[in-house]
């Protein structure tokens, strides 16, 4: 059965079961109400996947300059924190139109397999991108105007980043796109934002609920001590209807865990993958993403979008000892995952993205940085240009038009831009790309082109 | 008069639940909401002691019969100290050192040798000391104050968490200034949020900055253990001007508070380990000697580290903030997590003066917040719908296992129960394990689609593919926790066992407050009956892993 009904309306009819509570259906049956969403999701199925790297990675020591003039800069401010020229010789990245101004950047040692994705023209470097309300300039910055809330403190900055509000608000960036391409997937819209691990705002749409699988698996209520029946009373009683808040929260929780895990564990290919994935915490979580990834046929998905992350990248101290390990964790399990998609036939239709509260200062504490603003990451995957980079260079000068002090970062470009080029690329048009961005109105770019 | 009655328990004064608690004094409140909610004299102990506690026992239902609320919270403000963690660590260091301690764990998994012992002891603590109120207490705290306890890369991590706990214990029940300090000068603290060595600035011949102090302590101890972001009234409430919130500091503020946190290092007239045990000590020639500007204090350049520091703590402890801010998060731990605003000023109020004129006396506090009328849903004034909160996952493990009565002793092993935030094999939570400063979740944390402005921070780990693999892991806990442990309340369950009806209200009564409906019941009860009487142990461990599944022991509610 399907009815035409139009976009505002079925949004209208969501909130308004959502507001029931517990008397609202489980699940909004969604193959019934086909939503006259804009999105284009003819075609083939695809997936965006965001890394999340939580305590604001240093983007300084994740792509650092290469050309001499450029690199004595960056050595002579970060002193015993500054990764050595020699040992960036291999991870050295040429874009195919350069960087332009004669400079040459190369990435972490340790991020040696990212620079194998790139000459295979499968990771594009994004530069100097952040939390912004609107374009910003050094002034802007010094006079406090049109700025993000709470910049520098953790849990607001990466809340922004997830849903460009600080903490506290209810829906995130990855679940209002869910929100308009839900509809696509048909009997499974319940597994089209996915959380791997820890529960995450990004995945939260006003409509869609994230969907949280943990990397070990999903689990069934077991009878307790082998008698018939007692699984059954445990699940009964928590799916009851209650008016109690918390209870009836609960209850709907569990209910929708149900409905998503019986459809993933009835997928043969969920079952039988087992990709080839480094033992690490992001690593399990990859290859979490991977096996549902490769359900998408036999449960009819068109989109979805995952959220996974790492943690520990704050490093106010024992930078030198601790970033290059969660460097080379981020590395390897980012190209095993590219790996195990490639092997599925999907290395064009999977697209994923780091992410992190902010960048750090360039100046260090003594042997850590601190709480910076803009920063470096990396998009991988079959669909991104090849061998092109995106944003804006850093100076690497102190009190230079990118420095608001200390060597952190203005960004040149949004968090709005960055995400709203992924969220082209599943299917929004650019019309729609205020309800997910409400902020995308104000740049002129809304494309940064970092997408084939 | 009209009642609107929202509880089944309320229509049926018939149920075998309540038979089992003589009502010596039953609550009816004829309130001018429409809601209400009838309780007994017995069920608001109970509920008090699962507060107060971390699960009730028949133990201590009979305590506090005996003394009543109040006179069983003075009982417990004087009681003994448990065994300090840092002489419990330090002999576990010494066995695990001479060869004789087996670290592995029968529940959960191992961590790394340097953060587990910690990890042990704090869960034997939580279940067995005498001292639950203040265990209770430092537990809260110490995930408002947060520390992992894998501080740092040493392996004596382990023996500086167990310093911290020590002063969380230490300063339960004293006063909050003091708390603030221990904290500040703890080198456990020092290591987690880096300013233990903490420098002050160093400048080129241009006064270029070449090194900046450490920032982290200086941002966290306002964000998150003092004052928060906004300007509160003392109820809790936002102050508005043209209605936005009021910042209470600025990055200016941090940068300037940095320098006060420099220049604090190990006590090194201390010989190692005793060094973990001790408060930091100042070295004036790293200490910063520029002005420190901070919340419209002004510190004087060239004032040193120790008088910083004081006036510091004197700033951030006298600000207006911080009884409703600290007040509002030690109600969420233990009572609810949408208090009124009367019930946080109540508690702000009892912060600002104990009523002998002291600031910061966190018995006061402490009583307030248990004492209060909204401490119980019955004689709420707001929505007893509304009034609760998620049990924390690891609650659920310590509520049953006091139940159970769970007892271990062997010299030659850790506590056999480690890590359990892994949900292949846990709960999603352990004690000391936060992943970071913000704690296990958030105190605003709403639940996407949350009908109105409530928070339910405990939601944020409680996700509905959790709930089976918790599940299933209390379940295996309790099948085999009588083959790990001894269990002292075996024989009291097994009697129980031999009529389920007996048996489920006494699990109703301690792990839920009494709170489960008659179809939750009743559907237990024939379950129970399946398993013959003459296997009283199954019976009674199926009673209880299917109470421990149930909504009602989920939440506190």
């Amino acid at each position: 059965m399907t009815t035409n009904i139009s976009r505002r309306r079925f949004l209208t009819l969501a909130l308004k079961y959502t507001a029931m509570g517990a008397a609202a259906p489980i699940a909004l049956n969604l193959a019934c109400i086909r939503a006259a969403s804009a999105a284009n999701t003819s075609g083939q199925y695809k997936a965006l996947v965001c890394i999340f790297l939580y305590g604001g990675n240093d983007a300084h020591n994740t792509i650092i300059p290469y050309d001499l003039p450029t690199y004595k800069k960056y050595a002579d401010v970060r002193g015993s924190l500054a990764v050595a020229r020699e040992d960036l010789i291999s991870t050295v990245v040429t874009p195919t139109n350069g960087w332009g101004q004669g400079q040459q950047f190369a990435l972490h040692p340790k991020l040696a397999p990212l620079k194998t994705l790139f000459d295979d023209g499968k990771l594009v470097p994004i530069m100097r991108v952040g939390a912004l309300l609107q374009p910003t300039s050094l002034d802007d910055y010094k006079n406090n105007r049109h700025l993000p809330p709470k910049l520098m403190s953790h849990n607001d900055q990466f809340s922004f980043w997830q849903s460009m509000l600080a903490e506290g608000t209810s829906s995130g960036w990855g679940g209002r796109l869910g929100d308009l391409l839900a509809s696509s997937n048909l009997d499974n819209s319940l597994l089209t934002n996915l959380s791997i691990g820890n529960s995450a705002i990004f995945s939260n749409g006003k409509i869609s609920t994230e969907f949280t699988v943990d990397p070990s698996g999903l689990q069934a209520i077991k009878n307790i001590q082998g008698v018939e029946g007692t699984a059954q009373v445990i699940s009964d009683n928590l799916s009851q209807y209650n008016q109690h808040l918390l209870i009836n929260e609960l209850s709907k929780r569990y209910k929708n865990a149900i409905i998503g895990s019986n459809s993933l564990a009835n997928s043969p290919s969920f079952s039988t993958l087992t990709p080839d994935m480094p033992d690490t915490e992001l690593g399990n979580q990859l290859g979490m993403v991977a096996k549902i990834i490769a359900a998408n046929q036999d449960l009819d998905m068109k989109r979805q979008i995952f959220f996974v992350s790492m943690t520990g990248f704050d490093h106010h101290s024992e930078m030198v000892l601790k970033h290059p390990p969660l460097l080379q964790a981020l590395a390897n399990s980012m190209s095993a995952f590219q790996n195990a998609i490639d092997k599925l036939g999907l290395g064009s239709q999977v697209t994923t993205f780091t992410a992190s509260d902010f960048g750090r200062s360039l100046v260090p504490n003594g042997d850590g940085t601190d709480h910076g603003w803009g920063g470096h990451h990396f998009v991988m995957g079959g669909a991104v240009k090849s061998k092109a980079w995106a944003g804006a260079l850093p100076t690497l000068t102190l009190k230079g038009s990118d420095d608001i002090g200390s060597g952190r970062l203005l960004p040149a470009i949004s968090v709005d831009q960055y995400a709203a080029t992924l969220a082209s690329w599943m299917g929004v048009t650019d019309s729609e790309l205020p309800t997910i961005f409400p902020n995308i109105i104000n740049y002129s770019t809304k494309n940064l082109g970092f997408m084939a | 008069m009209n009642i609107q009655l929202i509880k089944k328990k309320f229509f049926a004064l018939k149920l075998p639940a309540r038979n089992f608690c003589s009502a010596l004094f039953v609550t009816f409140v004829f309130s001018s909401s429409a809601f209400a909610v009838v309780t007994t004299q017995d069920e608001d102990y109970v509920r008090l002691l699962n507060q107060a506690t971390f699960g009730a026992t028949p133990y201590e239902f009979n305590r506090i019969k005996t003394l009543t609320a109040n006179g069983w919270l003075n009982d417990q403000f004087s009681k003994p100290f448990s065994k300090s963690n840092w002489k419990i660590i330090d002999e576990l260091v010494a066995s695990l050192d001479a060869g004789t301690l087996n670290l592995g764990v029968k529940f959960g998994s191992r961590i790394g040798v340097r953060g587990q012992l910690i990890v042990n002891d704090l869960w034997e603590r939580y279940i067995t000391a005498n001292d639950q109120l203040r265990q209770r207490v430092a537990a809260a705290l110490l995930e408002t104050f947060v520390i992992n306890s894998n501080i740092t890369m040493l392996s004596d991590t382990r023996r500086l968490a167990a310093s911290y706990v020590d002063i969380l214990e230490r300063n339960a029940f004293g006063n909050f200034r003091t708390l603030l300090q221990d904290v500040s000068k703890s080198p456990a603290m020092g290591y987690y949020l880096s300013h233990i060595n903490n420098k002050k600035a160093t400048y080129d011949s241009a006064g270029n900055e070449i090194r900046i102090p450490d920032e982290n302590y200086a941002r966290e101890i306002m964000q998150l253990f003092t004052i928060g972001l906004y300007q509160l009234n003392t109820n809790g409430t936002l102050k508005l001007v043209n209605g936005k919130p009021i910042e209470t500091y600025t990055q200016d503020d941090i940068f300037n508070l940095a320098r006060v946190f420099t220049g604090w290092k190990m006590d090194r007239t201390f010989p190692e380990p005793d060094i973990y045990n001790h408060p930091m000590v100042a070295f004036d020639s790293i200490h910063s000697p520029e002005k420190k500007s901070f919340l419209g204090t002004v510190i004087p350049a060239g004032t040193n580290a120790t008088d910083s520091l004081k006036i510091t703590l004197d700033t951030l402890f006298n600000h207006p903030n911080v009884g409703p801010f600290i007040g509002k998060q030690l109600i969420q731990r233990l009572v609810t997590s949408n208090p009124s605003p009367a019930y946080v000023e109540s508690v702000a109020n009892a912060f600002n003066n104990n009523g002998s004129g002291v600031r910061g006396d966190m018995k006061a506090v402490i009583k307030a917040i248990l004492l209060a009328p909204e401490a119980n849903p019955n004689t709420t004034a707001t929505n007893p719908l509304k009034w609760g909160k998620m049990r924390e996952p690891m609650m659920r493990l310590t509520a049953i296992a006091r139940l159970l009565g769970i007892q271990f002793s062997n010299p030659n092993a850790v506590y056999p129960i480690g890590d359990l935030t892994p949900l292949g094999n846990g709960l999603g939570q352990t004690p000391a394990r936060s992943p970071s400063v913000f704690n296990f979740f958030r105190p605003g944390y709403v639940p996407p689609n949350f009908a109105g402005k409530f928070v339910a921070p405990e939601f944020q780990i409680i996700t509905g593919t959790s709930l089976p693999a918790s599940l299933n892991f209390m379940n295996n806990f309790i099948d085999e926790a009588d083959q790990v442990f001894s269990v002292k309340n075996k024989t009291i369950l097994e009697t129980k066992a031999q009529n389920a009806e007996k048996l489920v209200s006494f699990l109703n009564f301690y792990l839920t407050s009494n709170t489960m409906g008659q179809k939750n019941i009743d559907s237990i009860i024939a379950q129970v009956n399946k398993i013959p009487p003459s296997s009283p142990w199954s019976r009674a461990k199926a009673a209880v892993q299917m109470v421990a599944g149930s909504p009602s022991f989920l939440t506190e509610q």
